[in-house]
């Protein structure tokens, strides 16, 4: 299970720089080939392959039953696939089990946000600290050592997290009482926690207001600029979409339709038929 | 949720007030000797560890456990052997291993044994039984409830069988049950207010969302699984010593029955609940069977009513699940920072309500 290439992340307690020098520049952050997921015979998704640079964001549009969300729950380890491979700097991980990757350094959010409703924002976001420092279980019974003072250094880390997410006020509410547009940033602050270099977005704008969403992809784009994190994030919002991510891929029926710049995908004769014209969304062309 | 706004000293008047109210209920008891409210303090306190424990796990990960008092049984068989005087080993378990039967522990290690042997046996299940989901746990633990009563049955080299185990020495006192349940309560609450607990709380409130920031669902089950055989373990063996002599029987629905209700009385997940849980079935249980030979009311005789106690719990139960699901707390604590929240801010009204007559007087 150990691997040598994602080894010195771990060395020091914690990776706050980017995966820079890690692996050579040659190998790629991220390398799908041939990813093919049946769901009882129904191809959800049928040989796709992508590679990601470091630091690069991509984003994966296409109607309804596409197959974006089964690439994000295949990238994230969260269904194994029945064929083809996801090599994150090099490491298979198709074989690892689900709660190993975050650690690797790829964290993700849910369509439908999945937060720990009892616990608050604040813990949310530690949990996930958790981590990089396992909790040990005497320092947790009794209460002293080093495992102890490290709690508060999680808990001022989990507040920063949330105040560039601009949510520290709400920190001690319970999250179930949080709107909608603050759990999802709270489950951003979550999936920052893990100090990831690899970011997989699940319809982050879906359910929000037209000025929520906007607000949202601006710091989303402020964050990236700080953190240099790849992001994959997959969307059907198409104004969003155009403006967050510089390189597309279009999913339809679960083949890569196309690929390319917003601006080669707007012109793409095969995406306006299979997507923007039959969902009738003309005006976001 | 803490509120900053309470002064510290009000807490520690607390803290303070609270342990010099045990303290003095503790010394009083001691003094006082009334033999039966004694053991019934004892009761209560290895009822409380029972209690305790069970949320612990179940409480804490959301899976039900129907196999606890097996751990219990464990507990009270493996440090009761370990304690047993040699001469009466001679007698009652002739056919005992060599190595166990010219051995007699202190009350403390064999304790210790009795809870390590039950955590084991967790483990050791814990790794198949708790890959299940949720209700499938609760069968599977059932089982091992069953598998254990049989084991010690059959076991009679060990255990004498179906026989009364009689001659364990009665070495718990108040004192013993009272450290240990203290202990219990305060690795509960230090393992629900920790990042440990944060992740147990975690996997059970969303399965995905934890494996999502890599918390691994059947390891946080296991350790939950394993901390809280310990103590159910050693709560058994307190029981043991308790009351000196038991049989596999003793074991069995009607106490598994019975640290269910007590918990969730309480509420799942909540520590301090577990405490109120366990006071109230215990006292209202302890009425009804006082009622049981019969009593007077004026004029009007009640006959004996054998078996009362057993129905008023379930009656209980029966209302619990109808007005108030949760149990008394849910899973929330009662807090000292919160009641000094709550004093202070009833003092200020006070003087506030003191303060305001004067005022409108001076007004006109």
């Amino acid at each position: 299970m150990k691997s040598i290439s994602f080894a010195p992340s771990h060395t020091m307690g914690h990776p706050l720089r980017e995966g820079a020098g890690i692996s050579s520049p040659s190998i790629p952050l991220l390398e799908v080939e041939g990813l093919t997921k049946r769901f009882q015979g129904v191809v959800a998704l049928r040989d796709y392959r992508l590679t990601l640079q470091e630091g690069e964001i991509l984003g994966v549009i296409g109607p309804n039953g596409a197959g974006k969300t089964t690439l994000i729950n295949l990238l994230s380890g969260f269904i194994r696939p029945d064929g083809g491979h996801i090599r994150f700097r090099g490491q298979d991980l198709t074989r690892l089990s689900t709660h190993r990757i975050p650690k690797l350094g790829i964290a993700r959010t849910f369509q439908n946000i999945r937060l720990f409703p009892s616990l608050t924002a604040l813990e949310n976001v530690m949990v996930a600290m958790t981590v990089h420092h396992p909790p040990d279980v005497l320092s947790t019974l009794f209460g002293f050592g080093p495992g102890h003072r490290r709690v508060r250094m999680l808990r001022e880390r989990a507040m920063a997290l949330l105040e560039q997410m601009g949510i520290a006020h709400l920190a001690h509410r319970p999250s179930s009482a949080l709107s909608y547009g603050d759990q999802r940033r709270v489950e951003i602050a979550r999936a920052l926690a893990l100090e990831p270099s690899l970011l997989l977005l699940d319809e982050p704008t879906a359910g929000l207001h037209p000025e929520e969403s906007e607000a949202l992809i601006d710091l989303l784009s402020r964050l990236h600029r700080e953190r240099r994190m790849a992001i994959v994030m997959v969307a059907h919002d198409m104004p969003v979409v155009m403006r967050f991510c510089p390189r597309l891929h279009v999913l339809s029926s679960g083949t890569l339709l196309a690929e390319g710049t917003p601006e080669e995908i707007r012109n793409n004769p095969l995406v306006l038929e299979a997507f923007l014209g039959r969902s009738g969304r003309s005006g976001a062309a | 949720m803490i509120a900053p706004s309470v002064r510290r000293e009000w807490i520690w008047a607390l803290r303070g007030f609270l342990w010099l109210l045990l303290a003095g209920a503790y010394l009083a008891l001691e003094r006082g000797g009334n033999a039966y409210l004694q053991r019934l303090v004892i009761l209560f306190l290895i009822n409380l560890m029972l209690v305790v424990s069970l949320n612990l796990f179940t409480g804490f990960t959301g899976v039900f456990s129907l196999g606890h008092i097996g751990f219990m049984a464990l507990g009270a068989y493996a440090s009761a052997i370990l304690t047993l005087p040699v001469n009466l080993k001679a007698v009652n378990l002739p056919d005992l291993p060599a190595p166990l039967a010219s051995i007699a522990l202190p009350f403390f290690p064999a304790l210790i044994l009795g809870g390590l042997a039950a955590a084991i046996v967790a483990l050791l299940i814990g790794i198949p039984v708790l890959r299940l989901s949720g209700h499938f746990v609760a069968v599977a633990t059932l089982g091992f409830l069953v598998i254990t009563r049989v084991v010690l049955i059959n076991a009679e080299a060990f255990t004498r069988g179906t026989r009364t185990f009689a001659g364990v020495p009665p070495f718990t006192t108040m004192g013993w049950a009272a450290l240990w349940a203290l202990l219990n309560v305060y690795v509960a609450w230090r393992l629900k207010h920790s990042p440990l607990g944060l992740r147990l709380l975690a996997a059970r409130d969303d399965p995905w969302g934890a494996k999502s920031v890599g918390v691994s669902i059947g390891r946080m089950r296991l350790i939950a699984f394993g901390i809280s055989a310990f103590f159910t373990g050693i709560a058994g063996g307190l029981w043991a010593h308790f009351l000196t002599a038991f049989s596999p029987n003793a074991f069995y629905f009607s106490k598994t029955f019975e640290i269910i209700v007590m918990m969730i009385v309480g509420g799942m997940g909540s520590v301090t609940g577990s405490i109120l849980g366990t006071l109230l079935v215990m006292v209202s249980t302890e009425a009804l069977r006082n009622l049981e030979p019969g009593f007077a009311v004026g004029s009007l005789t009640v006959g004996p009513l054998y078996g009362l106690s057993q129905i008023g719990l379930a009656v209980l139960l029966m209302l619990l699940m109808t007005f108030r699901r949760q149990g008394l707390l849910g899973d929330r604590e009662l807090r000292l920072e919160a009641i000094a929240e709550r004093l202070e801010r009833w003092l200020e009204r006070r003087k506030t309500a003191i303060e305001a007559p004067r005022v409108r007087k001076a007004d006109p």
